[in-house]
C-alpha cells in the first residue's frame, strides 16, 4: 500500500520513512531514506539513521557498487557506469562491482567477460554464474561453459560442455583442440577426485602424479597459491627426472602466472603509432633502394609522399582504435572504435593516401624500366 | 632436411588466404617464365634481368630500382627453387600470417623482402648478376616465427641413409639452423667475391629485417606478447 502510495505521491515524506524500516533489503530501505531526506533534508532522525544503515552496507558490500545500483535502477546508467569503473580500477578483484558491470554493459561479449571475472574471483556467487551460464548458452559458447562450471569445481556439468563443443566444431581449429585437452583434464580431475573421496586422501599423502593433477585443477580454477603448494609436492615427491622436471615448468609456469596482476597494458596510442609505422617503412625502404641507395638522389616528390603513406596508415589505425587523447577524442569520441561511417571514411581516406605514393613510385619505375637495356653478363 | 608442417594450430583465423595467394601468384610468374622460356633463351634471360634485382643496375639507378625489389620476390630459377620456397612460406607464414591478419602479413612479407634485397645489394654492390627469389622474404617470415613461437613444432623430413624420418623439432633449433648454415657462405662472399647460386646476404638481410615483425601484430598478440603469455 505504501509503495503504490509513492508511487502516486512521490513527495510523501512519511511515507517514504515508513518504507525505510518496512523494506525487505537494505539498498531498498537506503533509497527509500533518501528520498525521505530529499523531500526534507532537515530531518536529523532520518540522517542518523541513513548513516547507520549505510555503515551497515559498507560492511557487506563496497559502497560504490551499491550506489552504482541504484543509479543503474533509477535510469542513471551512465554514472553508474563511470562509478563502476572508478571502483574496478581501485579494487580489481571486487566480484561484486565486476558484476554490477556485467549488468550495465550491453555488448555480450563484454557481460560475458564480465561475468566470468565475477565468478572467477567468487566462485560462489550464484547469481553470476547462473546468469554466466544463461548467456553462454544462448551465446552458444560451449567451451566457456565448461569453463565456467569447471571453475565451480561442477566437473559432472563441464564436461558434457567440452563433449558438446568437441561435437560442434568439424574442422581442425583452435576451438577444437582446446574443448578436447579441456574435455581429457575435466575427466582426469573427476576421477582424481573421486579416487580421493574413496581413498580419503589428504593433501600432502598425494603421489607425485596426483600432486600435478591437483597442481592443474588448481590453476585451471586460477587459485595460484594452492597450485603452487601442489607442484611444491609434486617436485619434492618426484623419483623419475621426467616427472620432476614437469614438476619444475608447472610450477615456474604457475609462479610466473601469479605475477599477472602487474601485466603491463598496451596503449592505444602506442598500438596506433606501431601499426601506423608498418607501411611507412616498406615505403621508405622501396624510395631508397628507387634513389640507388643513396638518400641524397631521393625526389622531393617520392620523399614528400612517403608522409602521405604515414597519414593513411595512421587514419588505417585510427579506423580500428582511438588513442586516449584529447583532440583523438574529440574528432572521432570517446568509445573504443569509431562510429560506422567515419571508420568507413577513415578507411577510404587511408587507403587513398597510401595507395597514390605506391602508384606514383610504379609510374616512375614503369617510365624507368622502359628506357633500360639489361646488360646481361657473358658467362 | 626440409620442414614439412607447423604441427600447432591457428588462433584467430581459419585459413591462410594471403600465404595461399602468394604461393599462387608465385605459381603464376612461374607460367609466366615457362612462356618466356618457350619464346627462346634470349627472351627469358632479358625477362629475368629486366624484373630481377641487379645490384649494379639498383645502385646506378637504373631499370626498375624499388619496383624491381618487389618483381625479383616473385620470380624463381626452377621448379626446385620455387617448391623450396613455397615450402617454407606455408611452413613458417601460416601462423605469422595468424598473428598478423592477412594485409598486414603481406605489407610485412614485402618489407623484410625488401629490406633483403637492400642489405644483398649492399654486400654485392659490384654483383651484375639478377638476384630472384622469394628467400629473402621467407626468412624474414622464419625469423619473425622464431620471435613469436620459438617453441613451435615442426614436422621435419630427414633422410638417415635410405631412413626417412619425420621428427617434430622445435622451431628455435630449426631455425637457427637455416640461420647458421647462412653465416660463413656470406662473410666467404664478402671476404674472396666468390660466387655462389644462392644469395646467402639476402637470408642474412631477411632475418634481420624480420625484427619489423613489431609493426605488423595484431594488437592482442602484441599485449600477449609483451606480457609473455602464450600466443
Amino acid at each position: 500500500m505504501l509503495l503504490a502510495l509513492v508511487e502516486t505521491e512521490p513527495e510523501h515524506e512519511l511515507a517514504w520513512l515508513w518504507l525505510s524500516e518496512l523494506m525487505p533489503d537494505l539498498e531498498n530501505r537506503i533509497i527509500a531514506l533518501e528520498n525521505a531526506l530529499a523531500i526534507n533534508p532537515h530531518r536529523q532522525k532520518a540522517q542518523q539513521r541513513l548513516a547507520q544503515l549505510r555503515q551497515q552496507q559498507e560492511a557487506l558490500v563496497p559502497q560504490r557498487v551499491v550506489t552504482a545500483n541504484t543509479y543503474a535502477e533509477n535510469g542513471r546508467r551512465q554514472q553508474a557506469y563511470a562509478l563502476l569503473q572508478q571502483q574496478l580500477q581501485k579494487q580489481p578483484d571486487d566480484a561484486d562491482a565486476w558484476f554490477a558491470f556485467s549488468q550495465l554493459v550491453e555488448d555480450v561479449d563484454d557481460q560475458i567477460a564480465a561475468l566470468h571475472y565475477a565468478v572467477m574471483l567468487k566462485p560462489t556467487h550464484n547469481q553470476a554464474q547462473q546468469r554466466l551460464t544463461q548467456l553462454l548458452l544462448a551465446h552458444e559458447d560451449l567451451i566457456g561453459l565448461g569453463r565456467a562450471y569447471e571453475a565451480l569445481g561442477d566437473l559432472d556439468n563441464a564436461i558434457p560442455a567440452y563433449q558438446l563443443a568437441v561435437k560442434q566444431s568439424t574442422t581442425p581449429t583452435i576451438d577444437q583442440t582446446i574443448a578436447k585437452k579441456r574435455l581429457e583434464a575435466a575427466k582426469r580431475y573427476r576421477k582424481l577426485y573421486h579416487q580421493q573421496q574413496r581413498k580419503g586422501l589428504t593433501f600432502p599423502e598425494l603421489t607425485t602424479n596426483q600432486s600435478l593433477a591437483t597442481g592443474r585443477a588448481y590453476e585451471e580454477k586460477g587459485e595460484w597459491e594452492a597450485a603452487i603448494i601442489a607442484y611444491k609436492t609434486a617436485v619434492a615427491t618426484a623419483t623419475a627426472t621426467a616427472e620432476q622436471k614437469i614438476a619444475q615448468k608447472r610450477l615456474h609456469t604457475t609462479q610466473k602466472q601469479q605475477q599477472l596482476p602487474n601485466v603491463k597494458l598496451t596503449s592505444p596510442t602506442l598500438t596506433l603509432v606501431r601499426l601506423g609505422l608498418g607501411p611507412f617503412l616498406l615505403f621508405i625502404f622501396l624510395v631508397l633502394l628507387h634513389a640507388g641507395l643513396n638518400p641524397l638522389h631521393i625526389s622531393p616528390w617520392l620523399a614528400l609522399s612517403s608522409l602521405s603513406v604515414l597519414a593513411g596508415s595512421l587514419l588505417l589505425v585510427l579506423a580500428m582504435i582511438i588513442p586516449h587523447h584529447n583532440l583523438a577524442q574529440k574528432l572521432l569520441g570517446e568509445s573504443e572504435r569509431p562510429d560506422f561511417l567515419t571508420r568507413i571514411l577513415l578507411n577510404v581516406l587511408g587507403n587513398l593516401l597510401i595507395a597514390l605514393p605506391f602508384l606514383l613510385l610504379i609510374f616512375n619505375a614503369i617510365d624507368r624500366l622502359s628506357v633500360y637495356t639489361p646488360v646481361i653478363p657473358i658467362p | 632436411m626440409f620442414p614439412l608442417n607447423d604441427t600447432e594450430p591457428n588462433r584467430y583465423i581459419r585459413f591462410p588466404y594471403m600465404v595461399v595467394t602468394i604461393i599462387i601468384i608465385n605459381m603464376i610468374v612461374m607460367g609466366v617464365e615457362f612462356a618466356y622460356i618457350y619464346r627462346g633463351e634470349y627472351a627469358f634471360i632479358d625477362f629475368i634481368y629486366r624484373f630481377g634485382a641487379v645490384p649494379t643496375a639498383i645502385l646506378a639507378q637504373q631499370g626498375g630500382g624499388g619496383l624491381s625489389a618487389i618483381t625479383q620476390m616473385f620470380l624463381h630459377a626452377g621448379l626446385v627453387h620455387l617448391f623450396g620456397n613455397m615450402l617454407g612460406l606455408w611452413v613458417y607464414g601460416r601462423r605469422v600470417e595468424d598473428a598478423c591478419g592477412p594485409w598486414r602479413f603481406l605489407i610485412f612479407y614485402l618489407t623484410s623482402g625488401v629490406f633483403a634485397e637492400m642489405v644483398y645489394t649492399l654486400a654485392r654492390a659490384q654483383s651484375d648478376i639478377a638476384g630472384i627469389g622469394a628467400s629473402g622474404a621467407i626468412y624474414g617470415v622464419m625469423g619473425a616465427y622464431l620471435i613469436l613461437y620459438p617453441g613451435g613444432r615442426i614436422r621435419t623430413f630427414i633422410l638417415l641413409g635410405v631412413v626417412p624420418l619425420f621428427p617434430k623439432i622445435r622451431a628455435f633449433w630449426l631455425i637457427l639452423y637455416f640461420f647458421a648454415l647462412q653465416i660463413l657462405p656470406a662473410f666467404n662472399t664478402l671476404l674472396t667475391q666468390e660466387r655462389y647460386q644462392v644469395a646467402h646476404w639476402a637470408h642474412l638481410g631477411g632475418f634481420i629485417g624480420s625484427l619489423c615483425i613489431f609493426f605488423f601484430l595484431r594488437p592482442e598478440v602484441f599485449h600477449r606478447y609483451r606480457n609473455e603469455m602464450s600466443l
